[in-house]
């Protein structure tokens, strides 16, 4: 992953958080090693060549902070399904933010977002990530994957 | 004179966020529907009068551009108004959109402030009073 896309995913990240989820987060450089995540959201953009997946690996914290930021909930009434549904979201703008920040050709096409649990730290070593914290902690973790056709 | 509004989002969240920027601007608002998708929101219609539709584009099943040609081609719904909320950035997909009769298109991440404007344009400020919205107005 080059200097533009990370700065462009860093770029579409602050720009979605800030906006509708009223959070401000901080990046570090590269994350070779393992992030505690307790979900994660993810989507894909797909060209004839093929395809890249983003995974966002959060922990339930900052979840169901930015699912209460969204909703204008209390965090404690937050529920699951508000979670699963704020994460989806939260990969859709993002990827579509993303996208729209470096494909001027409109050869990519954004997938359906999708959610799931995660037990600790997963596998699947990826292409490239970017750890962000919020209140000086690491709350998640952006990682892509770049996979041909 | 409140509208009723149908909301068409696969995200339930983004419908509520909708609903709530739509409740906080003093849009006079009747009934409020929803849908998950553009077939969910065509089985809606045929039971509900909508003055104005707020889709998404990109959901499963049926997308917002298969939605809007779906209302353009029954002569019940060919003229409603409909506004897209998306993450769509392909330009050539948000004219194909436009072309088909859309009113106008906001991006996510969006103000509310960009909901309430384009709909003031929409529908009517003839006397310089948008004759969506209550006197409290927009105060975000």
């Amino acid at each position: 992953m080059g200097f533009q896309e990370r700065s462009a995913m860093k770029d579409a990240i602050s720009e979605v958080l800030e906006t509708m989820f009223f959070m401000f987060v901080d990046f570090d450089g590269d994350c070779p090693g393992d992030h505690y995540s307790d979900c994660e959201s993810f989507i894909s953009l797909k060209n004839n060549k093929g395809r890249v997946d983003i995974a966002f690996k959060v922990r339930e914290e900052f979840a169901r902070m930015i699912s209460a930021n969204l909703l204008g909930l209390d965090e404690l009434d937050v529920t699951q399904e508000d979670m699963e549904d704020t994460m989806k979201e939260f990969a859709n703008m993002v990827g579509g933010n993303y996208k729209a920040r470096f494909d001027v050709n409109n050869q990519w096409e954004l997938g359906i977002p999708q959610f799931r649990n995660l037990t600790g730290t997963s596998g699947d070593p990826a292409d490239a990530g970017l750890l962000f914290f919020c209140f000086g902690r690491s709350m998640g973790k952006v990682e892509w994957w770049n996979r041909a056709c | 004179m409140p509208y009723n509004i149908l909301i068409v989002d696969d995200s339930r969240s983004m419908r509520k966020v909708i609903r709530k920027v739509l409740d906080l601007s003093g849009f006079q608002m009747g009934e409020c529907v929803e849908a998950g998708n553009g077939r969910e929101a065509l089985e809606l219609l045929e039971s509900h009068w909508i003055d104005l539709v707020l889709s998404d584009i990109h959901m499963p099943v049926m997308d917002g551009i298969g939605f809007i040609r779906a209302l353009r081609n029954n002569q019940s719904w060919s003229d409603l108004p409909v506004v897209f909320i998306t993450t769509e950035s392909n330009e050539d997909r948000l004219q194909e959109a436009m072309d088909l009769g859309a009113k106008g298109y906001i991006r996510k991440p969006f103000q509310p402030e960009e909901i309430r404007s384009l709909l003031c344009q929409i529908m009517g400020e003839s006397d310089g009073v948008p004759r969506a919205f209550s006197d409290e107005g927009c105060d975000f």
